[in-house]
């Protein structure tokens, strides 16, 4: 057993799983298409104010949701 | 002729096992992606299993992922599958999603040997169930990490960053140290790059059960779990430039580029990586922990993939790949998985150091 590979078996360490939702809803990756979108302009154009920006990010995509699961 | 004779007692049982079914020889047939590494574990493991089950030959066929997403497909859909499908559970509940084929393995998990069923967690469990039927036996988890430079770490006298604070002063660090790299490695060059392989990280790491949407399909991402990683994350280009800004751009081979050419301090780490990395740069000068907790708990690391074996409802020998199946839970079919493909899993874990 390799050092680096030991870190990965210690039992003590706490394990989260990813959600795997992008099997389950057909829309999930053009959902993520748009959430890019609006990331990397966030990364290029950086807001001054966080919280305003989740908020309005959060309402774009439920938008988009409904949208999607309409189809 | 005596020696015939002798020999007819052995035979006669012989016959009559094989007319009642108890030898009749049966070839199990498993198709996969996992190329070399895969066919050995396979074979490895199949002869652990004629042990006890001297009757039964396995045939693993390895073949390129598309080709078996669409031949898995075609096959159980045209009634003619292989008895057993490996694979990573995203692509076993794509083809659960196109054929509706795949057994329920409930009931045979819950007849499994007490020790056996406890190597499955409630996540390995829950990723490798779909629509509620249990639809791969869960048996590698493909788990991702922080990776922080050791050699760094000791120059500015840190120890692995444990909370999002340790986090940031060590990236600090690093940034006045080493001019001439960056404190952390990102790749953010595609959608699936940004979030997968970066938000989500962080995110998990942070004990959110979701980073995108949940279970309802509903937006999480201001949620508090979500939404504190998530801009920090962005801050990490913008506000504290602790990230080539040329990484919403990177993919893969820019990533690697970065940590094996020594050029940043934190990166993610794979356990399929650290093969690699332990031999040839970073060369071991790497130390893996979860990812940093925002609060006050324990960060976490995340279980990024779950491999699996499943086997279709109309597979020519169905009752002999779900008693196959079984044995992967077990201990020897785990170390074997452990030993030829890095699979890690509950059987193999180790108390800490």
């Amino acid at each position: 057993m390799t050092p680096g590979l030991r870190a990965f078996l210690d039992k003590d360490v706490k394990l989260q799983t990813d959600d795997f939702l992008n099997t389950v809803f057909p829309w999930y990756g053009k959902l993520q298409e748009s959430y890019y979108r609006l990331l990397v302009d966030a990364i290029s154009n950086p807001p001054k104010d966080w919280d305003a920006w989740i908020a309005a990010t959060a309402t774009k995509l439920r938008t988009d949701v409904a949208t999607l699961k309409k189809g | 002729m005596r020696q015939v004779r002798k020999l007819l007692p052995g035979l006669a049982l012989g016959l009559s096992l094989v007319a009642t079914g108890r030898l009749s020889a049966q070839e199990i047939t498993i198709w996969h992606d996992k190329a070399d590494p895969g066919i050995a574990m396979i074979e490895r493991i199949a002869e652990l299993y004629r042990r006890d089950n001297p009757s039964v030959t396995v045939r693993s066929i390895s073949m390129p992922t598309d080709q078996w997403l669409a031949r898995t497909i075609a096959a159980l859909n045209t009634n003619t599958p292989p008895d057993i499908v490996f694979n990573d559970n995203d692509r076993i509940i794509q083809v659960q999603q196109s054929t509706g084929k795949l057994a329920d393995l409930t009931a045979t998990v819950a007849g499994m040997v007490a020790d056996d069923r406890s190597h499955l967690s409630a996540g390995d469990l829950g990723a490798s169930s779909f629509q509620g039927k249990l639809i791969q036996i869960p048996f590698q988890r493909v788990i991702v990490g922080l990776g922080v430079r050791k050699s760094w770490l000791a120059e500015i006298g840190e120890p692995f960053p444990r909370s999002w604070d340790d986090f940031l002063r060590v990236a600090g660090k690093f940034k006045d140290k080493h001019k001439d790299a960056f404190p952390i490695a990102l790749h953010a060059g595609s959608p699936g790059a940004i979030t997968g392989a970066g938000i989500s990280l962080f995110a998990y790491g942070n004990g959110a059960s979701h980073v995108l949407v949940d279970e309802k399909g509903e937006i999480v991402i201001d949620q508090p779990a979500v939404a504190r990683p998530l801009v920090e994350y962005l801050k990490l280009f913008t506000h504290y430039k602790y990230v080539s800004p040329d990484a919403i751009n990177h993919g893969f081979v820019e990533l690697y580029q970065m940590i094996e050419g020594g050029k940043a301090g934190m990166f993610r780490t794979g356990n399929w990586n650290v093969a690699k990395w332990d031999k040839q740069p970073p060369a071991g000068d790497y130390v893996v922990g979860p990812y940093p907790n925002f609060g006050t708990g324990n960060g976490a690391m995340i279980v990024a993939t779950i491999r699996g074996m499943a086997v279709p409802e109309n597979a020519r020998n169905k009752q002999a790949a779900l008693k196959f199946v079984t044995f992967l839970a077990s201990r020897p079919a785990q170390q074997v998985s452990f030993d030829l493909m890095g699979g890690v899993s509950a059987a193999i874990s180790i108390p800490a150091t």
